[in-house]
C-alpha cells in the first residue's frame, strides 16, 4: 500500500515536472539557437576578452532575407572592444506580433530593428523606446547625413530612433522585353501617363505566356503611394479625395488596358513581385530600392538571368522627377534596458557611416547618406552602372508618419482599397468610407 | 465489538477513500496546472480588463462601461457580429446534414466503405494551413481549376471567390465544412451502429418502408448524437478563426471578419487589450446562453432509450 501511494506521489510529480520540462526545454532551444548567429571568429574573441558587455538585439530574418543583420553584427562584435551583440532573430511575417508581446512579456532585450513606421508608432506610444539625445551630445553624433529622416523620427522634440535604412519607389525594367518591342528604356523623366501607354504596348501573349506591361503588389498601400507623392494629402489626417488619380490609373491599367494583373488575381494567386519580374513575366514595375539587393543577388545566384535597368519612380507631370515616396526602417533603444552606452555603441554602429557603407555594397540604401555611401551602391558588381541617377531623389515623401493611428489607419486604408480595387465599390464611395473611418477612428482615439 | 469493528471499517474505508483522491487528483493535477496557468488565469483577467484600458506597456487605466458605449457604436463589431451569425447558420445545419448523409452512405464496414471514410476524415487530420492554400488555388477567378469547371459547363461570369466581397463568405464555409464533416460523420456512424438491429426488424414487420424506418427509427435514435454534434459545431463556428486569417484576412474589405478574427486585431494589432476583452466577454455570452437553451430543450427533443 505504502509502495503504491509513494508511486502515485511519484508518477503525479514526475508528470508536473516533464510539463514544465516541457515548457523550459523550448526556451533553452531558442536560447540556444540565437548564439550560433556569431560567427566561430566572434566566439573565439570572446572567450579571451571576457569583460565585453553583451547586448540583445532584436531583428528578423537573419538567415534568408536579412543577411545584412548578421553581417553587421559579426563586423561590429570584430571591431569593437567594449561590447558584445548577439541577434535575437524573428520570422518577419511575425515580427510585430512577436516582438510585441516578447516587450510585454518583459523579456531581457536591449536594442530593437523597427519593420514600419506603424510599428515604430506603437513603440513610442507604449513608450517601450528611450531618446537618444544625451548619446548623440555625448559623442557629438553627426546627424546631417539623415536629412529630413532624422525630424521625422523625433517625437516631441526628442530622437528615439536612427534611420538606419530608408528605401523609396524607384522603376525596375527589364531590358529585353523593351527590345523585343522595339521601344526606347524609361528614362528617368517618365509621367505616369507615359507610363501607362508604355505598358498597354509592353503587354502581349496569352495564358503562360503573358507577359504584363507593368505589376502592382498587393502590398496596402502601392496603389496610394502613387498619390502621397503629390503632397497633396497625407495617410493620416483624412480627406483622401487625393488618392483618387492613383486608383484611377490603376484600375484602369487593370481593368481596361489589361496592362497590369488584376489586384484580386495578384491576391488570390498569391502574385509575388519578385517573382513575377525576375520570371520575365513584367516589363517594368514600381519597386522599393530593397529589390536592387535581391535582383544582384539572384542573378548571381543564377536563380534569374533578366538583363534589367533602374530609373527614376514615375510622377505626375505637375511634379519633378525624382519624387516619390519613401519608407524608413528605424533603430533605436529600448527603455528596458540597462545598458544604454552598450547599445548606443552599436546603434551609431549599424546607423552610422560603417554601417551604410556595408548595406550600400549590398544593394540597399541606408539611411545614412554621404558619397562614400552613393559610390559604395553603384561600385557593386551587377549593379546597372549606366542607371545611376535613378537613385537621385528630389522629394521623398514618407509613406506614413509617425503617428498614434497609424498601424489602424493602414489597416483602414488596406481594407478599403482592396473594395475599389476588386470593385466591389467605387473610388468615390472607398474614398468616402476612409474618410469617414478616419473620423470615426480619431473620435475614439482622442 | 461489533461498534469498534464499525469504527474501525470506517476508518479504514475513509483512509482508502482518502488515498483514492489523492491519487486521483496527483493524476489531475497536471492538466490542471496547465488550465489554471493557460486559461482560467487568462480569462479571469479578461473578464477585468473589460472595464480598462490596456496597451500592453503603459499603466492600466480604468474606462468603466466606455469600452461597451464605443462597441455599441462600432461598425466594425456589427459588421463581425453578423458574419459570425452568416457563417454558424450556415456551416452548422451544412455540416451536421452533409456529415449524416455521409456516415449513412458508409455505415457499413467493408474495404470500399472504409477505403471513403479514410477519404472524407482526411481534410480533418491535415494542417489547415496548407489545405486553405490549396483552396486558395482552386478558388483562384481567373485560373483556378474552380472556375475553369464553371466556365466549360456555360458560365460566362463566375464568382470572384475570396477576391469578391459577395462570394468570399461562401468559399470560407465551404471549405469551413468540408473540412470537418469527416469528423463528425464518424461520430455519426458510432451512433447509426449503436442503433439496436431489433427496432428495424419491428419496424420491417410493421411494415414501414425505408422513409419511414429513416425517420421513425433512425432519426429519433440519432438524437443524442445529433444533440453533440450540434453543440461541438455551433461552439466551433463562433470560434472560426484559422481558416479565415488564412485564406482571406477577413477581405476583401470587411467582407469575411469574424468576431474572433476581429478581437485578435484588436488586442494584438492595435493593442486595446481592454476593448478586446469586451469584444470577447459578448462572444463568451452569446456562446454561453445558446448552449444553455440547448441544455434547457434537451429534453424535448433528444430521446435517450
Amino acid at each position: 500500500m505504502k509502495f503504491k501511494k509513494i508511486t502515485a506521489i511519484f508518477i503525479g510529480l514526475s508528470l508536473i515536472a516533464t510539463l514544465f520540462a516541457g515548457c523550459g526545454s523550448k526556451k533553452t532551444e531558442e536560447a540556444a539557437s540565437q548564439p550560433e548567429v556569431q560567427s566561430e571568429e566572434t566566439q573565439a574573441s570572446t572567450s579571451t576578452v571576457s569583460e565585453k558587455k553583451k547586448i540583445k538585439f532584436v531583428c528578423w530574418d537573419i538567415a534568408t532575407n536579412a543577411k545584412e543583420f548578421n553581417d553587421l553584427a559579426e563586423e561590429f562584435n570584430k571591431q569593437s572592444d567594449t561590447v558584445e551583440v548577439e541577434l535575437v532573430d524573428i520570422a518577419s511575417k511575425d515580427y510585430i506580433d512577436k516582438t510585441a508581446v516578447m516587450l510585454t512579456a518583459g523579456e531581457d532585450l536591449d536594442g530593437i530593428a523597427i519593420k514600419e513606421i506603424p510599428q515604430y508608432s506603437s513603440l513610442l506610444m507604449k513608450k517601450q523606446i528611450a531618446p537618444l539625445d544625451e548619446y548623440i551630445s555625448k559623442d557629438n553624433f553627426n546627424m546631417n547625413p539623415y536629412g529630413a529622416n532624422a525630424d521625422v523620427l523625433k517625437a516631441e522634440g526628442k530622437t528615439m530612433a536612427l534611420p538606419y535604412r530608408s528605401d523609396f519607389w524607384i522603376l525596375y525594367y527589364n531590358k529585353d522585353i523593351f527590345d523585343k518591342a522595339k521601344l526606347a528604356y524609361p528614362t528617368d523623366d517618365m509621367t505616369w501617363e507615359q507610363f501607362r501607354e508604355i505598358s498597354k504596348k509592353l503587354t502581349s501573349g496569352k495564358g503562360n505566356d503573358k507577359i504584363w506591361g507593368t505589376y502592382f503588389h498587393t502590398f496596402d498601400n502601392t496603389i496610394a503611394d502613387i498619390s502621397t507623392a503629390t503632397r497633396k494629402g497625407d495617410l493620416i489626417s483624412g480627406n483622401f479625395g487625393y488618392l483618387k488619380p492613383a486608383f484611377e490609373l490603376a484600375l484602369e491599367m487593370e481593368q481596361d488596358d489589361k496592362s497590369a494583373m488584376t489586384f484580386a488575381a495578384a491576391k488570390t494567386s498569391n502574385a509575388h513581385y519578385k517573382a513575377m519580374f525576375e520570371s520575365g513575366k513584367v516589363a517594368m514595375h514600381v519597386m522599393g530600392t530593397w529589390h536592387i539587393g535581391q535582383l544582384i543577388a539572384d542573378k548571381k545566384a543564377g536563380t534569374t538571368n533578366i538583363n534589367w535597368g533602374i530609373a527614376k519612380a514615375p510622377h505626375f507631370a505637375e511634379n519633378k522627377p525624382g519624387t516619390t515616396v519613401g519608407n524608413l526602417t528605424p533603430v533605436a533603444l529600448l527603455s528596458s534596458s540597462k545598458k544604454g552606452d552598450s547599445v548606443w555603441e552599436f546603434l551609431k554602429f549599424m546607423a552610422g557611416e560603417k554601417g551604410a557603407v556595408m548595406l550600400g555594397q549590398r544593394g540597399l540604401m541606408p539611411g545614412y547618406i554621404n558619397q562614400a555611401v552613393l559610390d559604395a551602391v553603384a561600385s557593386i558588381d551587377g549593379f546597372p552602372k549606366d542607371n545611376k541617377s535613378a537613385l537621385e531623389t528630389v522629394d521623398v515623401v514618407q509613406q506614413l508618419l509617425p503617428h498614434k493611428n497609424a498601424a489602424q489607419m493602414k489597416k483602414i486604408l488596406a481594407e478599403e482599397s482592396e473594395l475599389i480595387l476588386t470593385k466591389a465599390k467605387s473610388i468615390d464611395e472607398g474614398l468616402k468610407e476612409l474618410d469617414e473611418r478616419t473620423k470615426d477612428l480619431a473620435a475614439d482615439n482622442k | 465489538m461489533n461498534i469498534a469493528n464499525k469504527d474501525l471499517n470506517k476508518a479504514i474505508n475513509k483512509k482508502i477513500d482518502t488515498r483514492n483522491r489523492i491519487i486521483a487528483y496527483a493524476f489531475l493535477l497536471p492538466n490542471f496546472l496547465g488550465f489554471l496557468v493557460f486559461t482560467l488565469i487568462p480569462v479571469l483577467f479578461s473578464f477585468v480588463l473589460c472595464t480598462m484600458e490596456w496597451d500592453t506597456s503603459n499603466p492600466i487605466k480604468f474606462a468603466g462601461l466606455g469600452n461597451f458605449i464605443t462597441m455599441f457604436k462600432d461598425e466594425g463589431f456589427y459588421i463581425s457580429l453578423l458574419n459570425t451569425i452568416y457563417y454558424t447558420l450556415t456551416v452548422v445545419p451544412g455540416t451536421l446534414i452533409l456529415s449524416l448523409i455521409l456516415a449513412l452512405a458508409l455505415s457499413k464496414g467493408s474495404k470500399i466503405t472504409n477505403f471513403f471514410r479514410s477519404l472524407f476524415f482526411f481534410p480533418y487530420i491535415s494542417s489547415l494551413v496548407a489545405v486553405a492554400v490549396a483552396w486558395n488555388m482552386l478558388f483562384q477567378p481567373d485560373m483556378g481549376p474552380i472556375n475553369e469547371i464553371l466556365r466549360s459547363l456555360g458560365i460566362s461570369n463566375p464568382p470572384g471567390w475570396t477576391a469578391s466581397t459577395v462570394w468570399a463568405m461562401p468559399a470560407i464555409i465551404f471549405v469551413g465544412i468540408w473540412k470537418t464533416m469527416g469528423y463528425y460523420m464518424i461520430i455519426y456512424i458510432a451512433g447509426l451502429n449503436d442503433i439496436p438491429v431489433q427496432l428495424y426488424e419491428a419496424a420491417t414487420v410493421d411494415g414501414a418502408n425505408s422513409w419511414q424506418k429513416f425517420w421513425k427509427v433512425t432519426v429519433p435514435m440519432l438524437t443524442p448524437t445529433t444533440f453533440f454534434v450540434t453543440i461541438m459545431l455551433l461552439i466551433n463556428s463562433f470560434k472560426v478563426f484559422d481558416q479565415i486569417a488564412v485564406m482571406t484576412n477577413g477581405g476583401p474589405g470587411r467582407a469575411t471578419n469574424v468576431l474572433v478574427y476581429y478581437i485578435y486585431n484588436q488586442a494584438f494589432v492595435n493593442f486595446k487589450m481592454g476593448y478586446a476583452s469586451a469584444v470577447a466577454l459578448v462572444l463568451f455570452a452569446l456562446v454561453l446562453t445558446i448552449t444553455i437553451v440547448q441544455f434547457k430543450n434537451e429534453e424535448k427533443w433528444v430521446n435517450y432509450m
